[in-house]
């Protein structure tokens, strides 16, 4: 056993923390949902690409740090410790990326990723349908065969950003013969292109967090098909089933929320001590959590570098990390009394945006009663 | 950076799964349970003999000199077996010994390191000190509060019967001795080494509870299908393995932290030891509702893992204590 963090990483820790420390932005940036946060969160995006830590996993010649996932774990730390803004480019730089590097053309490389990463295009992940949420292999939405490419018909849901992005990967029927998760292919279109329609959707906090997708007769050339036609389902799981399941969420993130929740429960030691003091167990376990899912996550990356494979345990983890967001912010919120729901308390707001948004953790990335059946079936072996 | 034991120590627990595995499996715990001693004949000569016993004791007095971190994974092992024999009580009081040097220590490490001698330490919040009754050596406060070895013979064991028939929990009562041969010994951090040892203990006994539960869910049949293949009992046992999954990184972390005496040591050692309790107490439930009626029985041997996670959950400080010193440690 060593857990001595090696010089190297402590080094790159050290850089890291220079730069986010000298150029996060001092007050938040306005909010995603709005034309002009998202233009001020690509701004970001593009300051950090431009000094190399936007996307530090990447190879050097595509603007990034070749990092390993040690690396990539310390950044998180220190990207979250920092308060910097939420990744705008996220569904791009840790979905569709990696997917790419491992499946896509030279030339789809060339043309994707540098503006991926610099935020010019941000990209939305189109997978579920009206009809076709934890079961997405019924679904419907098609492609089909014109002469140069394929012409997409029908509509896609709950597609993180897509209101105010640029582009959409997502899953299409290609064979109308084909059932379930044959005949599927993964497609890369413009929410620019003509036919597409995009319908903002307002979230639980009310704001355009989504949107639904509709798709009248699209044109999307064979170029941007990505992996073989028909072999879709094969790279959509390569997002989810790889180490990138395991890092989905980085433990910096909760890290950080644990952090502030410290800071909140000593703030309110001094204003409501009677509150404090019932909260205490609580508080104590979310901080005790977020270090346990630092440590089992450590521990999976450790393992992959070793060469084990982990694919079944990401299951596992995004249990771990959702039922821990969640109960974090209930503390959080148990700690600022009536004042929780006040969405315009300069306190209480944060925690009340974080206490929605890890309310659909539970929902997005598979739901965790998937997450549950995976984990007993692929890794107790219990029979489906 | 690594955050398992070391491939030799993996290697090592592997070699003592499959010793207890032969010597000490549910039939020969039964006999245990139902014995008088309340122990397994043999195990503690040959686990002195595979160089279990002396793997901590430094080499001076015989021992290899390991760390907690290459005991962490045979203490796994020793809980999935729910062993019952002396060994976390042993080690601590080892340590003790090895830390205090001197003629203490010539006389008793060699003997514990060849399987001749147990040690029974009272450290920690609780007034029971397991094993007294089967220690040839007790570590104890006397009456002044003064943390003093003498033989068993010489001290007043009353022992408490447990549900738990594979252990042995006694009230001690010493005479004041007016000196201790641990002045300047670190006795919090003997103490978090036992923490540590008997969090590994309870991440392997909700290992083999739910190993069981698994077992019996692939065979069980009812409404014409195996029970496994049941969401309610999927997702309850997923839930369990998630729980243990979770708690052993921090049970090994702070296998680290005890054996470097990282400044955290403490708050790791009650973080470990209320996670791994928290985790085991859930495994065990979950084990018992999975198999029901059976497993509710004396005949299953469920129960007799059940109890140890009982026993080990209240031994060493319970949960609430630990997460109550974590909470000093964090929230102040
Ligand atoms: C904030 C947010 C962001 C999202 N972003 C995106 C995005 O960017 N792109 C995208 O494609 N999708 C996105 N989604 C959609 C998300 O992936 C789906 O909501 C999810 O897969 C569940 O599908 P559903 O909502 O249709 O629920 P359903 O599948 O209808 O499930 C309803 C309930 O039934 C349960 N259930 C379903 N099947 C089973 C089963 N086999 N066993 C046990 N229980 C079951 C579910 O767990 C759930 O509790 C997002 C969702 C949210 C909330």
């Amino acid at each position: 056993m060593d857990l001595t963090e090696p010089a190297e990483l402590a080094a790159f820790r050290g850089e890291a923390r220079e730069w986010l420390r000298s150029h996060v932005p001092h007050s938040p940036l306005p909010s995603l949902d709005t034309a002009a946060g998202f233009a001020a969160h690509r701004e970001w995006e593009r300051r950090m690409y431009e000094a190399r830590w936007g996307v530090v996993t990447w190879p050097e010649p595509y603007g990034g740090r070749g990092a390993g996932l040690l690396e990539w774990l310390v950044f998180e730390e220190e990207y979250w410790a920092a308060g910097a803004p939420v990744r705008v480019s996220q569904n791009g730089i840790f979905l569709l990326a990696p997917t790419i590097f491992e499946y896509g053309t030279q030339a789809q490389k060339d043309r994707f990723l540098t503006p991926m990463a610099r935020a010019d295009e941000v990209w939305a992940q189109g997978w579920s349908e009206p009809g076709a949420g934890s079961d997405l292999a019924s679904l419907r939405s098609k492609a089909e065969r014109v002469d140069g490419g394929w012409r997409l018909s029908g509509q896609k849901t709950w597609s993180t950003r897509a209101a105010y992005a640029d582009w959409m990967f997502g899953l299409f029927r290609s064979d109308p013969a084909s059932e379930r998760h044959r005949g599927l292919t993964y497609i890369l279109l413009p929410l620019a292109a003509d036919g597409v329609t995009v319908r903002p959707i307002r979230q639980l906090d009310g704001e355009p967090g989504f949107a639904e997708v509709f798709f009248d007769e699209v044109f999307v050339p064979d170029e941007h098909v990505l992996g073989g036609v028909g072999e879709g389902w094969k790279v959509a799981m390569s997002t989810t089933t790889s180490e990138r399941g395991l890092t989905l969420r980085s433990p910096g993130r909760f890290m950080a929320a644990a952090d502030r929740l410290l800071d909140l429960h000593a703030a309110t030691q001094a204003s409501d001590p009677d509150a404090a003091a019932a909260a205490r167990g609580d508080v104590v376990q979310a901080w005790m959590d977020a270090d346990a899912y630092r440590l089992y996550v450590l521990g999976t990356a450790l393992k992959a570098l070793g060469g084990e494979s982990i694919g079944a345990e990401s299951s596992a983890n995004k249990l771990f990390w959702s039922q821990l967001d969640v109960a974090l912010h209930e503390t959080a919120l148990a700690l600022l009394g009536e004042r929780a729901t006040l969405d315009a308390d300069p306190v209480a707001a944060p925690w009340l945006d974080g206490y929605e948004f890890s309310l659909a953790g539970p929902i997005y990335a598979g739901t965790n009663e998937v997450q549950r059946n995976v984990v007993a079936e692929r890794v107790l072996g219990l029979p489906r | 950076m690594r955050l398992a034991p070391d491939q030799d120590a993996l290697d090592f627990a592997g070699s003592v799964r499959e010793l207890l595995a032969d010597l000490a499996d549910a039939a020969a715990l039964r006999v245990a349970w139902d014995d008088a001693d309340g122990r397994i004949p043999g195990v503690w000569k040959r686990l002195a003999e595979a160089g279990v016993l002396g793997l901590s004791v430094p080499e001076e007095y015989g021992g290899s000199g390991a760390d907690l971190t290459t005991l962490l994974a045979v203490l796994v092992e020793v809980g999935r077996s729910a062993l019952p024999e002396p060994l976390v009580e042993t080690i601590v009081g080892a340590m003790l010994l090895a830390e205090a040097g001197g003629v203490i220590a010539e006389d008793w490490l060699p003997r514990v390191v060849a399987g001749e001698a147990v040690i029974a330490v009272g450290l920690g919040p609780g007034a029971l000190v397991s094993a007294a009754p089967w220690a040839d050596l007790l570590v104890v406060a006397d009456h002044a509060g003064v943390l003093c070895a003498m033989p068993r013979d010489e001290a007043t064991v009353t022992t408490s019967e447990s549900v738990d028939r594979g252990v042995r929990l006694a009230a001690v009562d010493v005479p004041s001795r007016g000196g201790s041969a641990f002045d300047g010994v670190h006795l919090d951090r003997a103490f978090d080494a036992g923490v540590v040892a008997v969090a590994a203990q309870l991440t392997g006994l909700a290992e083999a509870m739910l190993d069981m539960a698994v077992r019996h869910a692939k065979q069980r049949e009812q409404f014409g299908v195996v029970i496994g293949s049941f969401q309610a009992i999927k997702h309850q046992l997923a839930d369990a393995y998630v729980a243990n999954a979770f708690a052993a990184p921090v049970v090994a972390r702070a296998s680290w932290s005890v054996a470097r005496d990282a400044p955290t040591r403490s708050r790791d050692a009650s973080h470990a030891k209320h996670a791994a309790t928290v985790a085991a107490r859930r495994a065990a439930r979950t084990a018992l509702q999975v198999h029901a009626g059976i497993g509710y029985t004396f005949e299953h041997d469920l129960h007799m893992w059940m109890k140890r996670t009982w026993t080990l959950s209240s031994l060493w400080g319970t949960a609430a204590w630990h997460k109550e010193r974590v909470a000093k440690e964090v929230l102040g």
